[in-house]
């Protein structure tokens, strides 16, 4: 009998496998590809960072929000009591990158899932009814799709003005278009797969097939999809508060922290790398967890 | 073919519709009282006000609105009741008489959108078009560096990566091309202007040439110290997904049968790389120009802001922020229109290069 290097025998191994379910085994086989799981926990410990922001500071005795222009103007990193330096109003960096960092998570996290829910909603609904609701939608998809995102939110942020609230709301409403438009495309692929054919012949209601037969076979699509989405929303968010048309100060985010930090150049370079890296680091831990998902759930699409 | 163009054509026309309707709905909702931002009077009288909003027809309902932007109306206007006030009622070519003097006024002087009169800037009080025509070609010099930059960099990378499967270097091209759209690229820029700019100095801090006489920037291979940076940063995603897509095209070529055939017939390696392989997996390379168009577009805003470039996407940016609705909404539909052609045309080039696709 074949065995591997667990000991464990190829048939057993087989029957352990087959009494799961493929979000199970996608589970057991992401929690053993490393880069995934460092991506994972790294991810993590930002976001524990952020959301314990209060407590930290309160230990460290800074706030990200006291300004102190006089005497404590563009510290650089490492000065006595302020650990990664003050920014032009002499306001604690570490601080403020935390409590910033509670705002782009938040925004970027549930704009996605929210855009995800819509995607998928309207995605399953018009890919298994078609007919004119379908057109109608598709219409509206490659409408919105024809102008880049960030365009489209430069101009609805210039008229409305947003606060987090209003923006997760027009990131929502810009970006659901990505997932419905695949949660859509894989929907009309299964419609006609035998399964569907047969729940329909036995009787089985619209909702019912669409819930029970559709949702779970598109499950996997979404979850990978999902690592990206919140990936690029985090990415979008941040060019639009560089651009000071995002979140407004005093508020802070990792985008709009940048936006000043360029007339501040020579005098306190670190105002320029710390957000930056912080995005960076954040998306491509998203990014990695999309590709570990994406092998998880497809181990034979790995090139 | 034909057929296949003309109803790729016919396919946009709703596409397009719904972006001017888009637009328009945007500006409609914003806050503000037009009168006030045209005639640049806060102070003007309320019957005078009440007067010109009756002949700008900004109190008309939005379809009617939507519409004269479109088609203008220097042509038809609307007014049922006479009254002077344009309202639902279609009538063509109907002299309309607002101060009751006897003698009808003119007709409006705006063309509609779909003339290409986009209408004044609010803020500048010149055409559109004008302004939009004068970013165009910095745009153009700054996206086509870029492009190309993308392709000659980005297209041998991917095949090697390929070639090589699993050696240092494709793993290394792969890693680089996450990390490179997982940064994002107005704070690559940043950090660039930050080493080559401002601790270097190799390069100016933004623009994209010196102070000139004339006011017109001297040819490029002058002034390439001002491209340089804003290409690489712009050539960035594209360069990442080229070689992305050219890995996974090439390993899909080098498994198919002429390869085996290929290598039957006994052709070297070498040949068949790049003879047989390589040219085949340029083929679904065609599909990126569209994406690459609204990648370049939703790029230049923010870069061309970063860089001071004084290209469509500054040009953009700064009206949006000033408010001036009309160059906003010209330069969303134009960059559009851009889009879906390019879409277009890369539907079109995949099947004119590829006789395996079938037009259904």
């Amino acid at each position: 009998m074949l065995k591997s290097k667990t000991g464990v025998s190829t048939i057993e191994a087989d029957q352990m496998l087959r009494s799961r379910s493929l979000s199970q085994l996608a589970l057991i086989r992401l929690a053993s590809d490393k880069l995934s799981m460092a991506a994972i926990a790294v991810l993590l410990l930002l976001t524990l960072l952020s959301v314990g922001a209060p407590l930290i500071t309160s230990i460290l005795g800074v706030d990200p929000n006291t300004t102190n222009a006089a005497e404590a103007k563009h510290l650089p990193v490492f000065s006595a009591g302020h650990i990664l330096g003050t920014d032009n109003l002499g306001r604690d960096h570490l601080s403020r990158l935390l409590y910033a960092g509670q705002v782009s998570l938040l925004i970027g996290f549930l704009s996605g899932t929210l855009a995800l829910v819509v995607g998928v909603t309207l995605g399953i609904l018009t890919g298994y009814l078609g007919g004119i609701l379908d057109d109608i939608l598709y219409w509206i998809i490659t409408t919105l799709n024809s102008i880049p995102v960030l365009v489209l939110l430069i101009v609805i942020s210039t008229i409305f003005q947003p606060d987090a609230g209003t923006l997760i709301f027009s990131l929502v409403l810009l970006i659901w278009t990505l997932t419905c438009r695949l949660v859509r495309g894989e929907t009309l692929s299964i419609r006609s797969r035998e399964y569907i054919v047969s729940a329909k012949a036995i009787g089985a209601s619209d909702a019912r097939i669409m819930l029970v037969h559709i949702l779970p076979n598109i499950f996997s699509v979404t979850i990978i999809n999902l690592a990206i989405i919140i990936g690029n929303v985090i990415l979008i968010e941040s060019a639009l508060s560089f651009l000071g048309l995002g979140v407004q100060p005093p508020t802070a985010t990792w985008g709009n922290m940048l936006s000043k930090s360029r007339e501040f150049f020579k005098v306190a370079p670190h105002l320029v790398f710390f957000p930056g890296v912080l995005i960076s680091t954040v998306v491509l831990c998203l990014y990695i967890i999309g590709d570990g998902l994406r092998d998880a759930f497809d181990p034979t699409a790995k090139d | 073919m034909l057929k296949y163009i003309i109803r790729r054509l016919v396919q946009s026309i709703p596409i397009f519709f719904g972006i001017t309707l888009l637009s328009y709905f945007l500006l409609w909702l914003a806050p503000g009282d037009p009168i006030i931002r045209l005639y640049f009077a806060p102070n003007i009288k309320a019957e005078r006000r009440a007067e010109l909003r009756a002949q700008l027809g900004v109190d008309d309902p939005f379809h009617i609105q939507y519409l004269r932007w479109l088609t203008g109306d220097d042509w038809l206007r609307w007014d049922s009741d006479s009254d002077g006030i344009a309202d639902q009622a279609f009538e063509l070519f109907t002299q309309l008489d607002t101060n009751g003097d006897g003698i009808p006024e003119l007709p409006g002087s705006n063309y509609g959108i779909l003339r290409g009169d986009f209408g004044d800037s609010f803020v500048r009080k010149k055409p559109v078009m004008e302004i939009i025509a004068a970013a165009i070609p910095a745009t153009l010099e700054l996206s086509i560096t870029a492009l190309f930059l993308a392709m000659v960099l980005g297209i041998p990378i991917g095949v090697i990566s390929a070639v090589k499967k699993g050696s240092l270097f494709d793993n290394v091209a792969r890693v680089l091309a996450v990390v490179i759209n997982a940064v994002p690229n107005f704070w690559l820029g940043l950090i660039l202007i930050l080493i080559f700019g401002v601790y270097l100095g190799f390069v100016p801090l933004g623009g994209r040439c010196g102070l000139t006489l004339t006011g017109e920037c001297p040819p490029i291979l002058q002034r390439w110290q001002y491209l340089v940076l804003p290409a690489i940063v712009l050539a960035g995603a594209d360069l990442a997904n080229f070689s992305r897509y050219l890995r996974t095209s090439t390993l899909e070529v080098l498994s198919q049968d002429y390869i085996r055939t290929a290598k039957a017939k006994g052709l070297s390696q070498r040949q068949i790389d790049f003879r047989h392989a390589f040219r085949n997996a340029l083929i679904p390379f065609a599909t990126l120009l569209g994406p690459i168009l609204t990648n370049l577009w939703a790029g230049a805003t923010v870069i061309e802001t970063v860089f001071a470039w004084p290209g469509l996407g500054r040009v953009f940016f700064n009206a949006a922020i000033q408010q001036d609705y009309p160059v906003v909404m010209g330069i969303v539909i134009i960059s559009a229109i851009a889009t879906i052609l390019g879409l277009m045309l890369s539907d079109i080039l995949y099947v004119i290069i590829d006789p395996r696709i079938r037009l259904t």
